[in-house]
C-alpha cells in the first residue's frame, strides 16, 4: 500500500501514526511545502516570547520521520491531483503515485481588499513559522504594531510580542474580543487582564483604508502604526481539492471517516469540514486536537 | 501492562495516597522535611461525597486523548505509560481540558504535572500503592 500525506503538521502526523498502528510495511509519503521537520504551529506565538525554543517547539521527535518509515518531501510544493492516475503532480513535475491519499494542507490567513493595503510595506501574517521569524525580524523597541483581528490568532501575536515593541493596537469590528468563542461578559475579563499589560483595544470598529504610516478607520478615527498584523480569518486551503473536482463547501467535505467525494481520498484538519457533533452541522473546525484525530481516523 | 486500579469500596478517605504520592515526587528523604507546612499538590487526588470516595489518578489510557490533543507533543506514551516532558510543555492546558478523569493539573513551575507511575522518582513502584493501608489501591494487570 503506497500512502501519500499533502500536509506535514498535526493531521498528517495523526495520519501517520494511526497508520502505523494498523499498517507497519506500507509506504507512506510526506509532501511539505515548508522546508521544517514538523513543528507546533500553536507555538509561534509562545517562540516570539521566549518561552519556547525552535528544538522545542518540534511537534515529534528528530527521529519521527526515519521512526516511522516515512519519506518526507520537504519544500515541495503539490500542484495537482490527478484522480484517475491516482498521483500527485508536484511543482517541479514530480508525480508521486498512491493507493490512499490525505489532503491536510490546512488553511491561510485571509487578507481583506481593503483599500491601500498593499501599498503597507510592513505588514504580516501569523500563521507559520516564517511568519513568526519575518515579524521577529521587523519588530523593534520602537515598534508601534497594529493588529486586525482580537481572535486567536491575533491575540496570541500580541501576547508573543507585547515586550518587544512600544505600543500594540487591535482593532476589531465585533463588540468583543475572542467574540468566536466568550460571550460579552467573559470577554471583558480577558480583555481587562491583556489591557493591563498595555495592549490597547479599539472595537466595534474596523480598518476602510491604509495610507502610509496610518490606517482609518469606519468610525472617522484613524491610528497610526509602524507594523501590520493581519489576522482576521483564515480560509481552509482547499484549491487541490476543487480543481481535482472533490466536493468542497467551505472546507473539503468529509464523511465520519474524513472520507472525502472521491475514492481513496481523504481529507483532516483545518482544510476539511465536517459533522459537527455538538450541533449537527457540517463545519470547519480548526482546532489543534481535531486535525490530529482527524488525521488518525482517516487509514 | 500494570496499572493502578482503584476499589472504592475498600477507599477510607483518608488521603495518604496524597501524601505518599507528593512525598514520592517531592526529591526529598524525609517525609517531615518534604510536606512540613508544605500545601501538596498530588498527583493523585480522593474524591470524596457522604459515604463514597475514591482516589483518582491517570489511568493512562490505551487511546489517550490528552496525547493526541496535546499542541507541543509534550505527552506521549512510553512502554504504555503517559509520559510529561515538563520542559517541552507550555502549560497551555488543552491535555486538562480533554482528560475525562480530571487526572491531569497545573503544577507551580507552568507546565502539567500528572501521574508516571513513579517511574521517574526512586519508588520504583507507585508510592500511593504501596502506603494505601487498606488495599483500595493497587498495581496490576487486567
Amino acid at each position: 500500500m503506497r500512502y501519500v500525506i499533502i500536509g506535514n503538521s498535526a493531521a498528517a502526523v495523526g495520519c501517520i501514526e494511526g497508520i502505523r498502528k494498523l499498517d507497519k510495511t506500507g509506504s507512506i509519503t510526506v509532501i511539505s511545502s515548508e522546508n521544517y521537520h514538523t513543528y507546533s504551529r500553536p507555538l509561534i506565538s509562545y517562540l516570539l516570547c521566549g518561552k519556547t525554543t525552535e528544538q522545542k517547539m518540534k511537534y515529534r521527535p528528530d527521529s519521527f520521520y526515519e521512526d516511522n518509515k516515512v519519506a518526507l518531501l520537504a519544500g515541495k510544493k503539490a500542484v495537482r491531483i490527478d484522480k484517475g492516475k491516482k498521483q500527485v503532480v508536484l511543482e517541479d513535475g514530480m508525480e508521486i503515485p498512491y493507493d490512499k491519499l490525505l489532503i491536510a494542507t490546512g488553511s491561510d490567513p485571509f487578507i481583506p481588499p481593503i483599500e491601500g493595503i498593499d501599498t503597507v510595506e510592513k505588514k504580516f501574517t501569523f500563521m507559520s513559522l516564517n511568519d513568526a521569524k519575518e515579524l521577529e525580524k521587523a519588530i523593534s523597541p520602537k515598534s508601534r504594531v497594529l493588529i486586525m483581528g482580537a481572535g486567536l490568532i491575533g491575540l496570541k501575536c500580541a501576547e508573543g510580542i507585547a515586550r518587544k515593541v512600544k505600543s500594540i493596537t487591535v482593532v476589531d469590528m465585533a463588540d468583543r474580543i475572542l467574540s468566536s468563542i466568550l460571550d460579552l461578559d467573559a470577554a471583558s475579563i480577558v480583555q481587562w487582564h491583556i489591557e493591563s499589560k498595555g495592549i490597547k483595544f479599539i472595537l466595534s470598529d474596523s480598518v476602510v483604508s491604509f495610507s502610509p504610516g496610518k490606517a482609518v478607520l469606519k468610525s472617522g478615527r484613524s491610528v497610526s502604526f509602524d507594523i501590520l498584523v493581519v489576522a482576521v480569518g483564515v480560509r481552509p486551503n482547499t484549491k487541490l481539492a476543487i480543481d481535482a473536482g472533490i466536493e468542497v463547501a467551505r472546507g473539503i467535505v468529509t464523511d465520519e471517516h474524513c472520507r472525502t467525494s472521491a475514492d481513496d481520498i481523504y481529507a483532516a484538519g483545518d482544510c476539511s469540514e465536517s459533522i459537527d457533533v455538538v450541533t449537527g452541522e457540517r463545519r470547519v473546525l480548526a482546532l489543534l486536537p481535531n486535525a490530529y484525530m482527524q488525521g488518525e481516523c482517516s487509514p | 501492562m500494570k496499572r493502578i486500579f482503584v476499589n472504592e469500596k475498600w477507599c477510607l478517605g483518608c488521603h495518604l495516597c496524597e501524601y505518599n504520592c507528593a512525598f514520592a515526587n517531592s526529591g526529598e528523604s524525609d517525609m517531615v522535611k518534604a510536606l512540613k507546612d508544605v500545601k501538596i499538590n498530588p498527583l493523585i487526588t480522593i474524591e470524596q461525597k457522604g459515604n463514597v470516595c475514591f482516589a483518582v489518578g491517570c489511568r493512562h489510557c490505551k487511546s489517550p486523548l490528552c496525547v493526541k490533543g496535546c499542541i507541543t507533543g509534550a505527552l506521549t506514551v512510553q512502554n504504555g505509560i503517559i509520559t510529561i516532558d515538563r520542559d517541552k510543555c507550555v502549560g497551555c492546558y488543552t491535555c486538562i481540558l480533554s482528560c475525562p478523569y480530571g487526572a491531569i493539573m497545573p503544577s507551580e513551575d507552568g507546565a502539567v504535572q500528572k501521574c508516571e507511575l513513579c517511574v521517574k522518582n526512586t519508588c520504583g513502584e507507585p508510592a500511593c500503592v504501596a502506603g494505601c493501608p487498606n488495599g483500595a489501591i493497587v498495581f496490576e494487570e487486567r
